[in-house]
């Protein structure tokens, strides 16, 4: 509620300085909806994210004077859109620099030029304000944290992107946009996204006419409890476009399933891949977590992947950095795994076999 | 004659132990029979006559996924129970369980260890061939004899029991805040693994992992049959117990060790399964009438069995894909069943009242 009222006021601040005759920076951009996202969109003189933070029901309208100059962004997943643009030099403050995978931006955190202004997510508030930031990217899961307010108190603008609400891979990728507009870099945002859907659809197309599926399941159990993402999520949509067949495609769930070791083996024993075995490298640590992988048709015939191929000097996976941003590249993995015959010169990005 | 009253005791308590053994053995049936993959009743009976399978899926499950489960709930219900007993005795405290002298919480530091800082460690260990699973069981158990070796030492030093308790609690105070550290400073994922830990987990231990689980246990097990008379000499209070002749600072010990060795295993291979060890005792009291420590340990190994059994067939959803994390339903269940027989009996003064 207390986060809400002050969501409010910061909007009617910015909108009271519209008024204000500033060269506009925006005025290139006409009103648009988006192609595939969802959770925002771009109107002729301001961005609105629609949804937040997961299950807000209000739109948040943002409005800019001036192009932000030094930024600080909360999620590795982010930089990528960043890097993409050319934007790494308006970065100053980052959130957990241990996660960053981009060897460029980590790179300036070493040499000074990055601020680590918090690890694990938490923003410090102190250090945050050290890094003098004209504007804050950041993320809400659940739409409580008091520090974003005090951001806000403390007079520094905060923008929230809720990327991670997107119910599609391109949908999240389109959020490219969203930066490009903070930034007034709309029109080469639109051009990266553009090539990047042609792409994507270029590789849907190589699976169209395929005539075997081959049969697809992911995860590793924890506890009693092995996840593994629902029927509708969008990595099924990949493993679709991708020309597989992914083991639980009937069932509605759009976010994660949470089963049991026995079910999964009852419907994924003669499953053919088994896609994102966590951090898992090796089939013999396969084995060492659970004997009971073998019974896996999978296992049997090595035909195990995870996502670790890139992982940077300092422990950063890319995978969970830059895929977000890159559906082309994902996508291209896949059918190189599932259907290497259609991308004969394709060797994986993210992906690898594990020996 | 009193002989003759003396034989139908005997003969009474000879029926509640078979009728208990047949009722373990119904819910085993049960638990192997029911889980989230519905398996037809045919191919269980075949499973359990060892007739060549059909479904070579079911058979798999049954063989690799149900049966070692449910040998572990009843090793895990009855261990608990048992080590709650001998707490609360020792205690002469009807709030003692199995983890108050801070067992969960050592092993639980030992793993929030291997899981937060363990990426280098675990590299280390992975060279040398150790199994990760192995790893968090060894981390677990690491930590909860630490703790014990701590109390051990300050049990030879300390006379009072009520000390050691403090002791106890202050040690698990300690760890519990040393894992608040370690988890603030943790990213989500770790924080996640840790969390999936303290859910607790039956299902997770292979057969090999089995097998030296139930070594283990069934030792403590008889080893805590062999503290029974003892045990029962305690009850009778501090100076009595000296008086018959037990030598009060080696039992004492010989409780620690017994109890820790069962519970700070149970909490490496399966987790810190709470509520089940303090109610177990009370259960058994209510039930069977009793505090005499030789008929009440075995009773509480049974009881503790098929209360597990039933808890963890509840765990599964039958007929559900999903499962719940086992220690949600044991308190879940357990308390309303504890509310009950206290309402029923009106009190819990049967044991600690002089």
């Amino acid at each position: 509620m207390n986060k809400c009222l002050a969501f409010f006021c910061f909007c009617v601040l910015l909108g009271c300085s519209k008024n204000k005759p500033t060269d506009r920076l925006h005025e290139t951009v006409s009103s648009q909806s988006m192609d595939y996202a969802t959770k925002f969109n771009i109107q002729e003189d301001h961005l609105r994210v629609m949804e937040p933070w997961p299950g807000s029901s209000s739109a948040i309208e943002y409005r800019f004077e001036n192009i932000p100059q030094r930024v600080v962004v909360t999620s590795t997943t982010h930089l990528p859109y960043l890097e993409l643009l050319g934007l790494e030099d308006k970065l100053v403050g980052f959130v957990g620099a241990n996660n960053i995978y981009s060897e460029k931006i980590y790179n300036r955190l070493k040499s000074g030029k990055i601020i680590e202004v918090g690890i694990n997510g938490k923003i410090n508030l102190e250090l945050l304000l050290a890094s003098q930031p004209d504007l804050v990217i950041a993320f809400d899961l659940g739409g409580e944290s008091s520090t974003l307010d005090k951001i806000v108190e403390a007079g520094i603008p905060i923008v929230y992107n809720s990327d991670f609400l997107e119910e599609t891979a391109l949908g999240r990728a389109e959020w490219i946009k969203f930066f490009g507009y903070i930034f007034d870099e709309s029109n080469l945002a639109d051009s990266i996204f553009t090539g990047m859907v042609e792409r994507y659809h270029q590789l849907k197309n190589l699976t169209q006419n395929v005539t075997e599926r081959p049969s697809v399941f992911s995860g590793v159990v924890y506890g009693d409890a092995w996840f593994l993402p629902g029927g509708k999520n969008w990595s099924a949509q990949f493993i679709k476009d991708a020309g597989g067949s992914y083991v639980w495609e009937d069932n509605l769930t759009s976010g994660w399933l949470e089963l049991s070791f026995e079910t999964v083996l009852d419907r994924a024993r003669e499953a053919q891949f088994w896609i994102g075995v966590a951090s898992i490298n090796t089939r013999a640590e396969l084995m060492a977590q659970d004997t009971r992988y073998e019974l896996f048709e999978a296992y049997q015939e090595q035909r195990i992947y995870n996502y670790n191929k890139r992982i940077g000097n300092n422990g950063g996976f890319d995978f969970f950095e830059s895929a977000y941003a890159r559906p082309d590249l994902v996508l291209a993995d896949l059918i190189g795994i599932l259907h290497p015959e259609l991308l004969p010169d394709h060797p994986t990005y993210y992906f690898q076999k594990i020996p | 004659m009193i002989t003759q009253y003396f034989d139908t005791s005997i003969k009474k308590w000879r029926q509640l132990f078979v009728g208990m053994g047949v009722l373990l053995i119904a819910l085993f049936a049960l638990n192997i029979s029911l889980g989230s993959v519905a398996i037809p009743l045919s191919s269980v009976i075949d499973f359990i006559l060892l007739r060549p399978p059909v479904d070579n899926s079911w058979h798999l499950i049954m063989a690799k996924f149900r049966l070692p489960k449910a040998l572990t709930a009843i090793l895990v219900g009855g261990g608990l129970g048992i080590c709650g007993l001998q707490m609360q005795t020792l205690f002469r405290n009807p709030m003692a369980g199995p983890f108050i002298l801070g067992i969960s919480s050592g092993s639980g530091l030992g793993v929030a260890l291997v899981i937060f800082l363990g990426v280098e460690a675990g590299l280390l260990f992975e060279l040398s061939g150790i199994a990760r699973s192995w790893i968090m069981v060894c981390a677990a158990a690491l930590g909860s004899f630490g703790v014990l070796l701590a109390i051990i030492l300050a049990s030879v030093r300390l006379k009072d029991s009520v000390t050691l308790l403090i002791l106890g609690l202050m040690l698990g105070a300690a760890s519990s805040a040393l894992i608040s550290v370690l988890q603030y400073f943790s990213q989500a994922t770790n924080i996640q693994a840790y969390m999936m830990w303290s859910f607790g987990s039956l299902g997770s231990l292979s057969w090999n992992e089995l097998m030296i689980f139930s070594v283990i246990i069934i030792i403590g097990m008889i080893m805590s049959i062999g503290l029974s008379k003892s045990l029962n000499a305690l009850l009778l209070g501090a100076s009595y117990a000296e008086s018959m002749g037990v030598d009060l600072k080696i039992i004492r010990l010989l409780i620690i060790i017994n109890t820790s060795i069962l519970a700070g295993t149970i909490t490496a291979f399966c987790g810190p399964i709470a509520f089940f060890g303090l109610a177990m005792p009370h259960i058994a009291r209510m039930l069977f009438n009793t505090t005499n420590h030789l008929l009440l340990t075995p009773l509480i190994i049974l009881i503790g069995g098929i209360l597990m059994l039933l808890f963890d067939t509840v765990s599964q959803l039958p007929g559900i894909e999903a499962t719940l994390p086992i220690n949600a339903v044991t308190a879940l269940l357990g308390a309303p069943f504890v509310v009950y027989l206290l309402l029923r009996k009106r009190n819990i003064h049967y044991t600690f009242d002089k």
